[in-house]
């Protein structure tokens, strides 16, 4: 995980937020957000936490639930009571058992010669 | 000589086009390509090959799978597994290393609902315990019960089978028979 | 070397090849060619040609065994098909149809 400058910023449980949040530095949200969002580092969707928006980030926390597409130029990681609904395109994944997801996955494969 | 072996291994240089299946665990260390129906665990090991629609019970993938798999329970995609297809199963796990390239499909739709109605279910249990059916009404409800978690009992295998489904699932037919009951007295 | 064998609930519809021994418990439909050996046991059923170095039945075969080395066919066995082999053992107990070819040394 990038470790930023600035302190994380956390949208709380009862906060929700509708139109296009960006920057750099961490964002954690716990509350809901729909629209957009387009971060240079880390996004954390806690337990409970709610995102109906396209996401871009360098790297991506799930432990809550997105319904939107998600694309993380490093690493996504999918927590056991992740839900997903949408595609998602990055190039290291980890899905914990428990998750539920919906819709495509898009990594590069590297298949050997001959396979096709 | 050789003995009878649990598990079917494909070796590494054997090669099988066609169908495959059976009732047994799979281990994959050459190929296959066609398809493969089985009713336990294929995996497909570092090195392994499969080129095929794969319909399971439990998949482990720590080679290549050029298909989709569709698994009753699980699919494991361990850090040297490669998947290019659709992964469908209620648990679908991906080890960090591993690739997957496709629609993917895990958990249940119903997941929210299932688990507030595993928390009633819970507290109905906790409370039946306790309680000793008398009246004629009482022993029916819990005999249609019975036949209801029975019925529900057949279509899942006896691996899937879950204290909470269960409990979930007796606590829905005692709520839809209590609503029989009380719409006859009334 | 990675030993492979088919097991008793198996069923393969197609071709199997490969350059290692194989042990056929299960069924097995189409085609098998093999470098090596290959093992029907009493469960298995082989409905298939079979081209391989040795060829060893303790079970069903119905399909031309071609074996490089040498076919054995043990007690109990069935088996409806045609032989081509350098050598050939039949057990007493095993039913056998078919034809052999045995190729005569100079």
């Amino acid at each position: 995980m990038h470790e930023s400058p600035n302190t994380p910023c956390i949208i709380g449980e009862g906060i929700q937020i509708r139109g296009t949040l960006s920057g750099s530095g961490d964002l954690i949200v716990r509350g809901r957000v729909e629209g957009q969002i387009a971060l240079q580092d880390h996004l954390t969707v806690d337990n409970g936490g709610v995102v109906v928006a396209d996401v871009a980030s360098r790297s991506l926390r799930i432990s809550g639930s997105i319904s939107g597409n998600v694309e993380a130029s490093d690493s996504v990681v999918v927590a056991a009571e992740a839900v997903v609904e949408g595609d998602i395109t990055t190039h290291e994944l980890q899905i914990d058992e428990g998750a539920t997801l919906h819709g495509r996955l898009n990594m590069d494969l590297e298949l050997p010669d001959g396979i096709m | 000589m050789v003995e009878q072996s649990e598990v079917t291994v494909i070796g590494e240089t054997i090669l099988v086009t066609g169908s495959l299946r059976g009732d047994e665990n799979l281990t994959v260390l050459g190929r296959v390509e066609g398809q493969v129906n089985l009713s336990q665990t294929l995996l497909v090991a570092e090195g392994g090959i499969v080129k095929a629609e794969v319909a399971v019970h439990n998949a482990v993938v720590s080679g290549i799978v050029v298909g989709n798999v569709t698994a009753a329970d699980c699919v494991h995609i361990t850090a040297t597994g490669k998947v290019l297809g659709d992964v469908r199963g209620k648990r679908v796990i991906l080890d960090t290393g591993g690739r997957i390239n496709g629609a993917i499909e895990a958990g249940s739709a119903k997941r929210a609902e299932d688990r507030s109605s595993q928390r009633n279910a819970q507290s109905l249990q906790n409370h039946n315990v306790s309680v000793v059916p008398t009246s004629l009404m009482a022993r029916r409800q819990l005999s249609q019960q019975a036949a209801r978690s029975n019925l529900h009992g057949v279509s899942d295998s006896p691996q899937e089978s879950d204290p909470h489904q269960r409990a979930a699932q007796e606590a829905m037919a005692m709520a839809v028979k209590k609503k029989v009951a009380g719409k006859k007295r009334g | 070397m990675a030993n492979t064998v088919i097991g008793s609930s198996i069923v393969i519809d197609g071709e199997i090849t490969g350059d290692e021994d194989l042990v056929v418990q299960g069924t097995v439909k189409g085609r098998i060619a093999l470098k090596e050996s290959l093992f029907v046991e009493a469960s298995g059923v082989v409905e298939a040609d079979i081209d391989a170095q040795n060829v060893d039945v303790s079970g069903r075969v119905t399909g031309n065994i071609t074996a490089s080395d040498k076919v054995e066919f043990k007690s109990d066995c069935k088996v409806v098909g045609n032989v081509e082999s350098e050598r050939l053992l039949i057990a007493d107990g095993s039913g056998f149809k078919g034809n052999v070819k045995m190729e005569m040394g100079a």
